[in-house]
């Protein structure tokens, strides 16, 4: 399952080179955010939920608060934990409504729960905000499945070359 | 699994599935009087896995493949005639290339006409099956 996963923004730190003058290091601000969306990309869920939790706790900012929440919100789809991420995904969008990431998790999470309209409220704002993103994409294809499931199929009709007049 | 006089139907989306036709080879002294227009059997069919981007996405769609048969059964020179969406060509002419014929028997003559093959690609409603 593909989640919609916030990285969380980093810092460019300057120190001074002696031979070249100045270098940037790029760095996490928040290294507990970072980590936790880290942990929960390679599957440890638990450590993930672990360490954003930490990085809400010193969050700098409505922008990595609403990274946190929505993170922390799909690492409770991953635990299939439908309320739970709900609650945190709320939170996200109440932060704020254009949050891409926070709207395609709860629409994940309206899907699993069979609420389709407020899969397709959600996603409209995510396909509105980000059209490209794969996790958008994978979302509206798992609200399709579920709201209008198909069998593909592919049938085989074999001719002569209708152009040729060699016959 | 099978439509139309000539078609055969795959509805398994997990994979190309192999098909064997169950054709009759037709007496041979009938092939040697009209083997200009006589279409070669087919004898092992590959049906396109059904691309998963064109399900996600809902798109349907048909190519034609047309090409040459040699006399070992093996389709050459193959290429898309029509097609109304470029995602379906690939695995078409895929499954064309690993597709194979009856192979011609000695003094059988080698039909200097292009065969081609519709793909018709479908997505049915689940509710209907």
């Amino acid at each position: 399952m593909l989640l919609s996963l916030a990285q969380p923004a980093h810092v460019a730190a300057q120190s001074r080179d002696t031979d070249s003058g100045m270098k940037t290091v790029l760095g996490p601000r928040n290294p507990d955010l970072s980590a936790g969306a880290q942990a929960l990309l390679s599957g440890e869920v638990d450590e993930g939920i672990r360490l954003t939790r930490l990085g809400l706790d010193s969050a700098f900012g409505d922008r990595e608060r609403v990274a946190g929440l929505s993170n922390l919100c799909a690492g409770y789809i991953r635990k299939h934990d439908w309320q739970a991420a709900l609650g945190y995904c709320d939170e996200a969008i109440e932060l704020d409504s254009d949050s891409w990431r926070a709207r395609t998790n709860r629409a994940l999470v309206y899907v699993f729960l069979g609420e389709f309209e407020k899969a397709e409220a959600d996603l409209a704002v995510a396909e509105e905000r980000a059209p490209g993103a794969a996790s958008v994409k994978q979302v509206r294809t798992m609200y399709r499945d579920a709201t209008d499931p198909v069998i593909p199929s592919v049938t085989i009709d074999d001719r002569r070359d209708p152009d040729d007049d060699r016959r | 699994m099978t439509t139309g006089a000539s078609g055969l139907r795959s509805a398994s989306p997990a994979c190309g599935a192999v098909l064997l036709a169950a054709s009759v080879l037709a007496g041979e002294s009938a092939l040697q009087e009209d083997s200009a227009t006589i279409d070669r059997t087919p004898m092992h069919t590959v049906v396109p896995k059904y691309p998963e981007k064109a399900r996600a996405q809902r798109i349907e769609g048909e190519v034609q493949v047309c090409f040459y048969i040699d006399r070992a059964g093996n389709p050459y020179r193959i290429a898309v005639r029509k097609s109304t969406h470029r995602i379906f060509e690939r695995p078409s002419i895929r499954a064309v290339k690993a597709s194979a014929y009856v192979p011609l028997a000695r003094g059988e003559k080698l039909p200097a006409i292009k065969s081609c093959r519709t793909f018709r690609f479908a997505l049915d409603p689940a509710g209907e099956h």
